[in-house]
């Protein structure tokens, strides 16, 4: 993609994998986007109470400039494309939170219009049980994912497929 | 003027199209005729005594073992003597000369795309009739009693291609 296809496997690449995750995982801008009552609870973890800016989280207005998306609540057949393309506008690396037990599997939602869970429209790294999840339970799921972030590299990686 | 006058002055004025009358917890239904239903309500609107000049909502009921199965509900409310009252209409799905009511009450526009999206019934003469809730693309209407309760599209059937979708 960059600059870093040519670098190679060496010990500087090594190093600089480290650096580079630990940088993302402490910047995850997140895209301001909410669909449900889950979205209150997003919009919770935000405030001066729960306050995830102390974990580098800030909401950015466009899907441009984000690396996460927190998919809040259940997404309807006519919402899946703009979930949809609000993903793909996203640049690489980017990451999903399905957040509620609607997003993560359509929940109570067992009905005609609802998607039975966003991972079949977009590939999910952390699903929030709860209905809706707690701020903390929020929370917890974005320290997972820091854990995830952390782990990764700067190579090129096979972007991420749908599991089902 | 009280709801129970109001009654009988709507049951002297228009007795034939009335087809039954009742009252539930102090709310007054009216059954009426459906070729009738245009000038019941500019009657309820324009009467000076009534002035049903509010419609509050307007929703509809399947009863799938009727032959005109489909039961709409006015909810009309009068400013001027705070009561409100259901005027009922039944009518068939495939009812093609079913009045709209959109002359007389604007708010009626969203309200019949609404019933039209959810039930598959035609206003004749509504200026937009087009699905209000579901997606532009949807197959069938899903509040029939005959709709599969689970019916859903394959996530593949999706159309992703939102005006400047780019693949």
């Amino acid at each position: 993609m960059g600059i870093e296809e040519h670098l190679g496997d060496n010990i500087i690449t090594a190093s600089l994998d480290k650096i580079v995750s630990w940088g993302r995982k402490w910047s995850i801008w997140p895209a301001t986007f909410g669909l449900a009552c889950c979205a209150i609870e997003m919009m919770t973890v935000a405030s001066s109470r729960y306050d995830f800016d102390r974990l580098g989280l800030i909401f950015r207005s466009s899907p441009r400039q984000s690396d996460l998306i927190i998919v809040s609540g259940r997404v309807s057949y006519k919402m899946a494309p703009m979930v949809k393309r609000i993903y793909d506008q996203m640049p690489n690396p980017k990451w999903v939170i399905a957040m509620g037990d609607c997003a993560s599997s359509g929940g109570l939602f067992n009905v005609y219009s609802v998607v039975q869970g966003v991972d079949r429209i977009i590939p999910v790294d952390v699903y929030i049980p709860g209905c809706p999840p707690r701020p903390e339970a929020l929370i917890y799921g974005i320290v997972k994912l820091q854990e995830k972030i952390e782990k990764g590299t700067i190579k090129n990686e096979e972007p991420p497929k749908l599991i089902r | 003027m009280d709801l129970m006058f109001a009654l009988t002055v709507i049951k002297e004025a228009k007795p034939k199209s009335i087809v039954s009358t009742d009252t539930v917890n102090g709310d007054a239904h009216i059954q009426i005729k459906k070729e009738d239903l245009i000038e019941f309500a500019s009657f309820l609107k324009s009467d000076t005594r009534l002035e049903f000049d509010m419609l509050s909502d307007l929703f509809a009921v399947d009863y799938p073992k009727k032959a005109e199965r489909v039961e709409v509900i006015y909810n009309l409310y009068s400013m001027k003597n705070n009561f409100r009252i259901f005027v009922k209409v039944s009518s068939k799905v495939e009812e093609t000369e079913y009045p709209s009511l959109t002359p007389l009450y604007d708010s009626a526009d969203w309200f019949e795309r609404e019933v039209y999206d959810m039930f598959g019934l035609k206003f004749k003469n509504h200026p937009d009739l087009k699905r209000i809730l579901n997606p532009d693309d949807w197959d069938g209407h899903p509040l029939l009693k005959d709709y599969p309760l689970r019916k859903r599209p394959e996530p593949e059937e999706i159309k992703m291609d939102a005006p400047g979708y780019i693949e």
